[in-house]
């Protein structure tokens, strides 16, 4: 019986076992997952690997930032000093001083957590209400699908920042939490719309009729044999809405309504900075260079991403 | 259609229509009076063109017509229990007592499941088998099948292996829990010669253990290959029904008459003789005989009466106005 993958020139190798490494001609094994070969596709991609290595090391920054800020001898960034305040840079003090006379440097390290811990909640939380809620809709369809679509055309009504500032205002709180939900909640909508369709396109195929045909549940069909083949556009946005969401969170921390000044953030930092820029640029500077360099890398990350899943629109 | 009245057949369908419904506009007849017996050790097959309603009769069996069709009238009993008139009934039956196998056996299996847990799973679910109890059965099943070194294709994925072999496997997700009805929608169209008579074997011999088969088929080779029973539809109504060596050897109907004819045959290239003209639109269908307009011996009675599907001797009927001058003709 002739097979459509041996017939590539593909050396045979007896196990599935560990990764292909990037020997020259990617070896085809016959029992490698889908998700396992987009996975290798992925890493083994240099537009893909740049970023990719960027955000890991910012996912580290904003793990574990204290070992990172205390690289050039001064780590705390509320080890402040007022009779340094706005000093240039110097020794152990690459970035220098802002103007409370905290150490720049530490300032915007410790500044990359609260804008990656919003932009992961964010994300984690509206992809898992996006997969449910489109899910639900697409495969049950009739008034459940009209009444969750009239709900997003709602929030679709609403434009996003004035929308979110009038929420954190009213709000009254600013902490991380009342930030990724006020955001999360003008995330979803476009994400479950996504969903839907897919759900509405893989629904009507064959193999998910045959699943029925043979007695499976309706809960079963939708978790095994929908979900698995239409989450892959909602991960794609997902993936290239993070680098929006950091923006976002920048924004808003800027226009005073986000996280506020103990906090420690990026936004903060710029909020702060636009008031000395003559005399001090470096207080701009390194927090939106650090900032532009986050968004893009997510961004192109996500990109990446969406060429792997969704290899037509390359 | 006459049947021994002492046994109650596997599959009996009675008067089944079904219609599709049209935003602004009249409801299309997809299957009118459609009446079929599947009997178990039997093969029935349902023989006509596209969009004859064959796979639409499938799916009504099976409950899984779409959104907008909808069955109208009839009775689908299977060993006596009314499927339509209980869809708890119909839940329950899938997957267990009838199974339906697919055309397009790429498309009928999840791409991104390894075809040895899709058939693991008919165990999981059904049974509550643990999962290596589950494989062990899949593995099993894939021998049974003819799957040539079952253990390493359980591993693959449904566009690593031939279509062959993916026709195999999903009969054998269909036969996995032993239904006594199986429902083949044309399952070797997509498939080469060589390897349609290794799977039409392989129904011989699903149907040889007692299962009954309604098979579905637009390829008269194949009807006579696999068929003890044939029933000839025609725009979603049955034309003649009978034993299929009868049908294909003395058919009755002009339809009938006229898709034999159309065959092409090896031995004589070119002598075949196409069915001129085409299915009448399904939303505006003739008043009478709906093979009127494209039957060589049609009267002007034939466009202005439906005829009923009539019995001509035992276990033959169709539906024919002029049947006696067919049966005359075909004496001579």
């Amino acid at each position: 019986m002739s097979d459509p993958t041996v017939t590539m020139a593909s050396e045979r190798t007896p196990e599935p076992g560990p990764t292909a490494g990037a020997g020259p001609g990617r070896p085809s094994r016959r029992s490698v997952s889908p998700a396992r070969q987009m996975l290798l596709d992925l890493v083994t991609r240099p537009r893909f690997a740049v970023p990719g290595t960027l955000v890991l090391l910012l996912a580290v920054i904003a793990v574990f930032p204290g070992p990172i800020a205390g690289f050039f001898g001064n780590g705390d960034p509320l080890a402040c000093d007022l009779n340094r305040s706005g000093l240039p840079a110097g020794e152990g003090h690459p970035f220098g001083f802002d103007i409370q006379g905290c150490d720049l440097y530490a300032q915007v390290i410790y500044g990359a957590r609260p804008s990656i811990t919003i932009a992961v909640i964010v994300t984690v939380t509206s992809t898992l209400v996006a997969m449910a809620l489109g899910l639900v809709a697409g495969y049950y369809g009739g008034v459940i699908d009209t009444i969750l679509g009239r709900g997003i055309d709602l929030f679709y009504g609403f434009p996003f920042m004035l929308a979110a500032i009038v929420i954190l205002t009213a709000l009254g709180s600013h902490g991380i939490w009342a930030v990724s939900g006020t955001m999360a909640a003008f995330c979803w909508p476009t994400m479950t719309r996504v969903m839907r369709a897919s759900v509405l396109a893989t629904r009507k195929l064959d193999y998910v009729k045959a699943a029925r045909a043979l007695g499976a549940s309706d809960l079963r069909i939708m978790v095994r044999h929908i979900l698995p083949n239409a989450f892959a556009p909602v991960l794609v946005l997902a993936s290239l809405t993070v680098g929006g969401i950091i923006a976002g969170e920048a924004s808003l921390t800027y226009l005073g309504v986000g996280l506020r000044a103990p906090s420690i953030s990026w936004g903060v930092q710029l909020n702060t900075a636009q008031s000395y820029f003559n005399s001090n640029p470096n207080l701009l500077i390194y927090p939106s260079l650090f900032l532009c360099v986050t968004v893009l890398s997510f961004v192109l990350v996500g990109d990446a991403v969406r060429d792997i899943l969704d290899p037509k629109s390359r | 259609m006459t049947m021994p009245a002492s046994e109650t057949p596997l599959l009996e369908i009675q008067g089944l229509s079904v219609e599709f419904r049209a935003r602004r506009a009249a409801p299309v007849q997809a299957v009118q009076d459609l009446s079929l017996t599947a009997r178990a050790g039997e093969c029935v097959v349902v023989l006509g063109e596209s969009g004859s309603g064959k796979s639409v009769t499938a799916k009504a069996v099976m409950g899984l017509l779409e959104g907008n069709a909808r069955t109208t009238a009839g009775s689908i009993r299977l060993d006596g229990a009314d499927l339509l008139a209980d869809p708890a009934a119909m839940r329950a039956a899938r997957g267990r007592d009838m199974a339906m196998v697919f055309q397009d056996s790429l498309s009928a299996l999840n791409p991104v499941q390894r075809v040895g847990d899709q058939i693991a799973e008919m165990f999981r679910v059904h049974q509550g088998l643990s999962k290596a109890e589950a494989r062990t059965r899949a593995i099993e099943l894939m021998r049974q099948v003819a799957i040539p070194d079952p253990e390493r294709r359980a591993r693959s994925y449904p566009h690593q292996i031939s279509g062959g072999m993916r026709q195999r496997i999903v009969i054998a997700m269909a036969i996995a829990l032993k239904p006594r009805l199986l429902i083949a929608d044309e399952p070797t169209t997509a498939l080469d010669v060589t390897v349609q008579k290794g799977i039409l074997d392989l129904f011989r011999v699903l149907t040889e253990a007692g299962a009954g088969l309604v098979f579905i088929t637009h390829d008269i080779g194949v009807a006579a290959e696999i068929a003890d029973h044939i029933v000839v539809m025609y725009a979603g109504s049955v034309m003649e029904t009978g034993p299929a060596r009868e049908v294909l050897a003395r058919p009755h109907h002009p339809y009938t008459r006229a898709l034999l004819a159309s065959v092409p045959r090896i031995e004589r290239p070119g002598a075949r003789t196409p069915i001129p003209g085409g299915l009448p639109d399904p939303a505006d269908r003739p008043a009478g005989c709906l093979f009127a307009p494209r039957c060589p011996l049609a009267t002007a009675d034939c466009t202005a009466t439906r005829p009923e599907l009539e019995s001509l001797e035992p276990g033959r009927a169709a539906a024919c106005l002029r049947i006696t001058e067919v049966q005359h003709v075909l004496a001579q």
